[in-house]
């Protein structure tokens, strides 16, 4: 046995050539496959080897939508719709009509609309009203009719708290009642405080409790502020 | 569809800033605009009357002005900086300035209240409009005849 296994191959050795006619009678296709199936076959093939680049391509799709995505967001950021610039009136004739007064408005509007239908529809209503913004504190407050009522009602109502909020601290600081906020009302109140003259509680502007310099300057600030709609 | 929409915004998007951008290794020469500083010294008459209080509004009505300070005048009732709005500073074209002095050594006749520091660009020689909003003696009381000027010059 182990004789046999370590006997070499011989040199010669060739395979008999009947041995190959009966493996290629036995191995050749007979007949050609049909040229669907042969089509068939490769696309399956095609398309099984491309499944890896179809993978990456899906990712890189998701990863750009996403990129977009961002993209977009960051640029709604930086625009920022509710930021100053976004309102519409300008500092010196700022809107603040509630949408309360908004919707008194439509609706008087079409009450005064159905009396005298012969009314111009560029009419100018007084039902409506914009806070000076200025240091004036007059109370004639006017604005006509088209006054845009696109803005979303929240804005309104903000705009209209803060600007109430800032004509009621507008008044507080008006100590001598002119009408408006200016350096002699600053004036008063040092000259009040300097020769210790008799101060009311009204005077104290910061709400500190106390009446001091910080008041008299707080109220300086007001009478040089450029923006005046800002406290 | 949707798809390929989105890929379309997406390269947009993110191709945008690059297609944007100059050519790599290409020049650009960039004018810088011409920029200088100027000064204004406002003065107030208020004739005979001690001035204890004034306001004034400056603008710049023609010219591309921006305001970079403000400082007190010449008298030492009206040395100290005035009350103005910082946030004009190289923002705005126009100031509201203001002072007042519970002393009683007060300036009268023509003085110099302060002084107004701007960078201008560009060609046009500006143009300014000063509007004297309040000026008062010691006790409060508006100097009705009180006038207001400007003296311009550039720094050097």
């Amino acid at each position: 046995m182990t004789a046999n296994n370590q006997q070499s191959e011989p040199e010669d050795f060739q395979v008999p050539q009947k041995l190959i006619d009966d493996l290629n009678i036995l191995y050749t296709p007979t007949e050609q496959a049909p040229l669907p199936v042969d089509r068939s076959v490769l696309d399956q093939a095609r398309r099984h080897f491309s499944r890896p680049k179809r993978r990456v391509w899906r990712h890189a799709v998701r990863w750009a939508s996403v990129a977009a995505a961002a993209v977009i967001v960051f640029l709604f950021v930086l625009v920022d719709p509710l930021g100053d610039d976004f309102s519409g009136p300008s500092q010196d004739q700022q809107d603040v009509s509630s949408p309360l007064a908004k919707m008194d408005r439509e609706d008087q509007y079409e009450a005064k609309k159905q009396v005298d239908p012969q009314e111009p529809t560029q009419d100018e209503s007084p039902l409506t009203v914009a806070m000076n913004t200025d240091h004036d504190l007059t109370d004639k407050l006017t604005m006509d009719r088209n006054a845009p009522l696109s803005a979303p009602l929240g804005f309104a109502a903000r705009d209209e708290f803060s600007s109430m909020k800032a004509n009621v601290a507008l008044r507080k600081q008006d100590l001598d009642r002119s009408g408006r906020v200016d350096i002699l009302d600053a004036f008063f109140l040092a000259r009040h405080i300097e020769k210790q003259l008799e101060l009311q509680n009204q005077w104290d502007v910061t709400g500190d409790g106390t009446i001091d310099q910080k008041d008299v300057d707080a109220i300086a600030s007001t009478a040089v502020r450029v923006r005046k709609d800002v406290l | 569809m949707k798809i390929l929409a989105l890929i379309l915004l997406a390269g947009f998007i993110l191709m945008a800033p690059v297609l944007a951008a100059p050519p790599v290794g290409s020049t650009y020469k960039t004018v810088p605009p011409k920029v200088r500083f100027v000064w204004l010294h406002v003065n107030v008459d208020s004739a005979d009357m001690p001035l204890a209080a004034y306001q004034f509004e400056l603008k710049a009505t023609q010219g591309d002005v921006t305001i970079v300070g403000v400082e007190g005048g010449l008298h030492k009732a009206f040395k100290k900086p005035p009350y103005y709005d910082p946030a004009v500073l190289k923002k705005e074209n126009r100031i509201i300035i203001a002072a007042f002095n519970t002393g009683n050594d007060l300036p009268a006749g023509k003085n110099r209240i302060a002084s107004v520091h701007l960078m201008v660009e560009g060609e046009i020689e500006p143009e300014y409009k000063i509007e004297l909003t309040v000026a008062a003696d010691p006790n409060g009381k508006k100097i009705p005849n009180a006038k207001i000027n400007l003296k311009k010059g550039n720094t050097k």
